[in-house]
């Protein structure tokens, strides 16, 4: 069997047709898919600028609080520092204070030992002259009874 | 003064006596008898202390007499 020549010709007419016809498709397709992409991409950048705003401002919320959190921080410690110096200052005042006390008080005792050791000395010489009588006048009875014994 | 003449008298020469030989036990207790009558607070105290305030006691009781028969005068 013969296959004429004009039935060959309409094929690969044909065939051409349909292949141009599927590339004139396929770049629609993809210029299609090429503007969808870019939309989305349009979209996306809009949503990232939107959620970068957002967390920026959150840090500069976050900041802000740091910042107000920190001074009173600073505060704080200033309070503390000024109340350390009061007690600081009192402290000092009691510790001299109690040491000027303790030396009223040693003077005071070094006094009345002073007086004591006085009083101690004349108790001893009355006590010791006192015993000498006794002694004296004992030994007198002792010898007078042993006499007349 | 407490003691009558006669304890006194009598604590002098167990005073004396101690100064030349050692006392009887007995004579130890009489002794202490007279002086705590005149001291109470000497009831438990050593011999020692017992002699000691006897002499003063008697040493006392002889300025006092001295001192009464100087003012008498």
């Amino acid at each position: 069997m013969v296959i004429p020549d004009e039935w060959v010709g309409t094929f690969l007419a044909g065939l051409i047709v349909l292949v141009l016809g599927q590339a004139i498709l396929s770049y629609q397709a993809f210029c299609n898919h090429k503007e969808e992409v870019r939309k989305l991409i349009g979209e996306n950048k809009e949503e990232a600028r939107n959620l970068v705003e957002a967390k920026t401002d959150d840090i500069a919320r976050s900041i802000d609080t740091w910042n107000i959190k920190n001074e009173n921080c600073s505060i704080r410690i200033d309070t503390i520092y000024a109340r350390l110096e009061s007690f600081e200052g009192k402290q000092e005042r009691a510790n001299t204070d109690i040491w000027n006390q303790t030396d009223q008080m040693e003077r005071r005792l070094q006094d009345g030992l002073s007086l004591l050791k006085e009083n101690i000395l004349v108790l001893q010489t009355t006590v010791e002259i006192v015993k000498i009588a006794g002694l004296s006048k004992s030994d007198d009875t002792y010898q007078k009874q042993q006499r007349d014994e | 003064m407490p003691l009558p003449p006669a304890q006194l008298e009598r604590m002098e020469y167990l005073l004396g006596k101690s100064q030349h030989t050692s006392l009887t036990l007995k004579e130890q207790d009489e002794l202490r008898r007279y002086v705590v009558a005149e001291q109470p607070g000497a009831k438990d105290a050593t011999f020692e202390t017992v002699v000691t305030l006897g002499l003063i006691i008697v040493g006392a009781y002889l300025l006092y007499k001295f001192i009464e028969s100087t003012s008498a005068a």
